[in-house]
C-alpha cells in the first residue's frame, strides 16, 4: 500500500471545554481520494483546520510523514498542503492572474524573482482549469464555479502532496459541482474533503468518513459507509440506498420522514 | 509561445515612467515659485554653476532643494504607509495617522512647547516624534495583548487612543500661555519650513530602507489581500508580518510627521488613486504610491508658497481640503 502521509492520533480541540472534535484517529495515504461526510456542526470543518495548521491548540497528536506538524514551519507546511477553503471577500480587487501568482509564495525567497518557468507554470495552471483567457478580470468578478476553479489553479501552482478542500462544491449548480470534483480528481494529487452531498461524495471519493458530534462513526469504502442505518442515525431521517444502475456506486435517496 | 507575463497587465512601466517624468518637472518648477520669484532661466544658470547673485545661490541650495526633497519624500512616505496600512488591515479606509500618530506627535510637541524657547529646534521633533511613538506602542500593545482576534481592532484601538492623546493636548494647550499654543496649533497644520540637510539626513534613510524592505516582502503581503487563513496555508507568517509592517508605517509616519507636522489625507488618497491606475498588489502599489505622493506634496507646497502673497499656507490645510473631496467624490463610487 502507498505510504501514509497525514495521520492523526487521539486528535481532540476544545472551544471553552466544550468538545468539538473528540479524540479522532484518522489517515490517509497518497493518492487517495478522501471524502469527509456529515451533518451540519458534526466538527468537520475545525478536523481540517487541525490538519493544515489553522488550528494549533489541540490536543493529541497530527503527524505529516512521520513529522509533528506543530514543529513544521509554515513555509514547509504549505509546500506539501493546499487548501481551497470557503468563499473568500476581497475589499481590494485582486485579478485572477494576481491570485494564481499567490501559489508561488511557499516556493520563493525574500530575493526571487519570477521566473520564465514561473509563467510557464502559472499559465499551464490557468489552463488546466479553463481561466486562461479571463487572467485579467478580478476576482470578484467570477462566478462562484470559477472562483473555486482559480483557488484549485492556485493549488496546482503550489505542487503540494495533499489538497484539502473545505466544502468546494457549496453554492455550485450541479454542472460546476460536477466540473470541480472531476478536476480535483484528475490532478493526481492525494485529496482530503467536506462535502454534503453524499451521492457526489459516493461518486468521487475512495473512501469515506461519516462524522457525527465531532466523532468519527465510520471510516471505509462509500459501500459500506452510505448504509441506511448509520445514515438514519447520523442524519436523522429515513432513506432508502441502492446501487447507482450505470456508475455502480451506491445512491441515496432521503425520504423526508424525520426519524 | 506568448508568455502569460507580456500580455498580462496595462503595462505599469509605463506609468512609473510617466510618474516619474512628472516627478522632475515638478522639482524643477517649484524650484522658481516662492516669495522671491527665481525665473527659470536663472534656475538653470545656478544649475549650471553659473549663478548671478549669491543670494539666488543661497535661497536655491540651502532653502528650496531641501524643502523640495523633503516634500517629496513626505509625500512619498506617507503615501507608501497609506498604501502598506490599507493593504495589511484589507481596510480602504486605514490611514497612517491611524495609530494616533499625530495626536501622540501633538502631544509631545505640545509639552516640548512648554520648554524654554532656546531648545525648541530640537526639543519639539525629538518630543513629537517620542510621543508617536508612545501611541503606537500603546496601539500595537492593546491589539497584541488581544491576541489580533480581529484586525478591525487595530483600526479601533487606534482611534480610541488617538482622541485620549487629543484630549490631553487639547488640556495642556488650554491651561497653557497663548503663545506656544499658538505655536503649536500651526505646528499641527503642517508645514515643509522646517527643511536643512540635518532633517534630510534624518528622514530620507528612514522612509528609503522602510519602502524597500516592504518591497522585499511584497510577495507574502499579496497574500494577506485575500485573507489571513489563505495567506497562512501559502506559508505566511501572518502575525508577524503584519507587526513588521505596522513597525514600518509607524517609524516612517513618526519621522515625517516629527519634522513636517500633521499632513493629512495623503496617506489614505494617494494609494487609491495609484490602486485604480496601476493594480493592486504590493510592490507595485509601493513604487507607484511613493512617486505619486511625492509628486502631490510638491505641488501642494508649490500652491502653499505662491497662493498668498508674502505668506504661507500650511500645507496641512491644502491636503485635508483637496483630501476630503477627493473622499466625497471616492464615496459616490463605492
Amino acid at each position: 500500500m502507498a505510504h501514509c502521509l497525514l495521520k492523526t492520533h487521539q486528535l481532540s480541540w476544545r472551544v471553552n471545554q466544550h468538545p468539538i472534535i473528540h479524540h479522532i484517529d484518522f489517515s490517509i495515504h497518497s493518492g487517495e481520494t478522501v471524502g469527509i461526510v456529515g451533518p451540519n456542526g458534526a466538527g468537520k470543518t475545525s478536523f481540517l483546520k487541525c490538519l493544515y495548521g489553522e488550528i494549533l491548540n489541540f490536543t493529541g497528536s497530527v503527524t505529516l510523514k512521520n513529522k509533528s506538524i506543530l514543529q513544521l514551519k509554515r513555509k514547509a507546511l504549505a509546500k506539501q498542503i493546499a487548501v481551497v477553503s470557503q468563499t473568500h471577500s476581497s475589499v481590494f480587487n485582486l485579478t485572477v492572474f494576481d491570485i494564481v501568482r499567490m501559489g508561488l509564495i511557499p516556493h520563493k525567497n525574500m530575493f526571487d524573482t519570477d521566473s520564465q518557468a514561473d509563467f510557464v507554470h502559472l499559465e499551464k495552471a490557468l489552463k488546466q482549469v479553463d481561466l486562461f483567457h479571463k487572467k485579467e478580470q478580478t476576482f470578484s468578478s467570477l462566478s462562484g464555479g470559477e472562483q473555486q476553479r482559480l483557488l484549485i489553479a492556485r493549488a496546482i501552482v503550489q505542487s503540494p502532496e495533499l489538497l484539502i478542500m473545505d466544502e468546494p462544491t457549496n453554492h455550485l449548480d450541479i454542472f460546476y459541482q460536477h466540473q470541480i470534483l472531476s478536476l480535483a480528481k484528475k490532478l493526481g494529487i492525494t485529496l482530503l474533503m467536506t462535502i454534503h452531498d453524499l451521492n457526489l461524495a459516493a461518486q468521487y471519493c475512495d473512501r469515506l468518513v461519516l462524522m457525527h458530534e465531532g466523532e468519527i462513526v465510520a471510516d471505509d469504502t462509500p459501500e459500506k459507509v452510505l448504509t441506511p442505518e448509520l445514515l438514519k442515525a447520523v442524519f436523522k431521517l429515513d432513506c432508502d440506498v441502492d446501487l447507482h444502475p450505470r456508475l455502480n456506486v451506491p445512491r441515496v435517496t432521503f425520504s423526508g420522514d424525520l426519524a | 509561445m506568448t508568455l502569460i507575463k507580456n500580455i498580462t497587465f496595462r503595462n505599469p512601466i509605463i506609468y512609473y515612467g510617466g510618474f516619474f517624468l512628472l516627478c522632475c518637472l515638478s522639482f524643477v518648477y517649484s524650484f522658481g515659485v516662492g516669495v522671491s520669484e527665481i525665473g527659470f532661466s536663472e534656475v538653470w544658470l545656478c544649475v549650471s554653476q553659473q549663478c548671478s547673485s549669491v543670494i539666488y545661490e543661497t535661497i536655491l541650495w540651502q532653502v528650496r532643494l531641501p524643502r523640495v526633497i523633503l516634500g517629496f519624500i513626505a509625500g512619498f512616505g506617507l503615501a507608501v504607509a497609506g498604501a502598506l496600512m490599507q493593504n495589511v488591515t484589507r481596510n480602504p479606509l486605514a490611514d497612517p495617522y491611524l495609530f494616533g500618530i499625530v495626536a501622540g506627535a501633538g502631544l509631545g510637541a505640545t509639552v516640548a512647547s512648554l520648554l524654554p524657547e532656546a531648545f525648541h529646534y530640537f526639543s519639539i521633533p525629538f518630543a513629537a516624534f517620542f510621543g508617536a511613538l508612545f501611541a503606537v506602542v500603546v496601539v500595537l500593545g492593546v491589539v497584541v495583548r488581544n491576541n489580533w482576534r480581529r484586525v478591525e481592532h487595530l483600526l479601533l484601538a487606534g482611534v480610541a487612543v488617538s482622541f485620549l492623546l487629543s484630549s490631553l493636548t487639547n488640556f495642556i494647550l488650554y491651561t497653557g500661555d497663548a503663545f506656544s499654543t499658538n505655536r503649536v496649533i500651526f505646528w499641527l497644520m503642517g508645514s515643509l519650513a522646517r527643511a536643512d540637510q540635518t532633517v534630510l539626513w534624518i528622514i530620507v534613510p528612514v522612509v528609503l530602507v522602510s519602502s524597500c524592505i516592504a518591497i522585499l516582502w511584497s510577495r507574502q503581503l499579496d497574500a494577506l489581500l485575500l485573507s489571513d487563513e489563505s495567506a497562512r496555508t501559502l506559508g505566511v507568517q501572518v502575525a508577524k508580518l503584519r507587526i513588521l509592517v505596522l513597525l514600518l508605517c509607524a517609524a516612517m509616519t513618526a519621522v515625517i510627521v516629527a519634522y513636517c507636522g500633521g499632513i493629512g489625507f495623503v496617506g489614505l488618497m494617494i494609494p487609491h488613486i495609484v490602486r485604480a491606475l496601476i493594480g493592486i498588489t504590493t510592490a507595485k502599489l509601493i513604487v507607484g504610491s511613493g512617486l505619486v505622493g511625492g509628486c502631490f506634496l510638491i505641488w501642494v507646497d508649490v500652491v502653499a508658497r505662491s497662493a498668498l502673497d508674502g505668506q504661507e499656507i500650511p500645507i496641512g490645510v491644502i491636503t485635508s481640503a483637496v483630501g476630503s473631496v477627493f473622499f466625497l467624490l471616492l464615496m459616490r463610487k463605492m
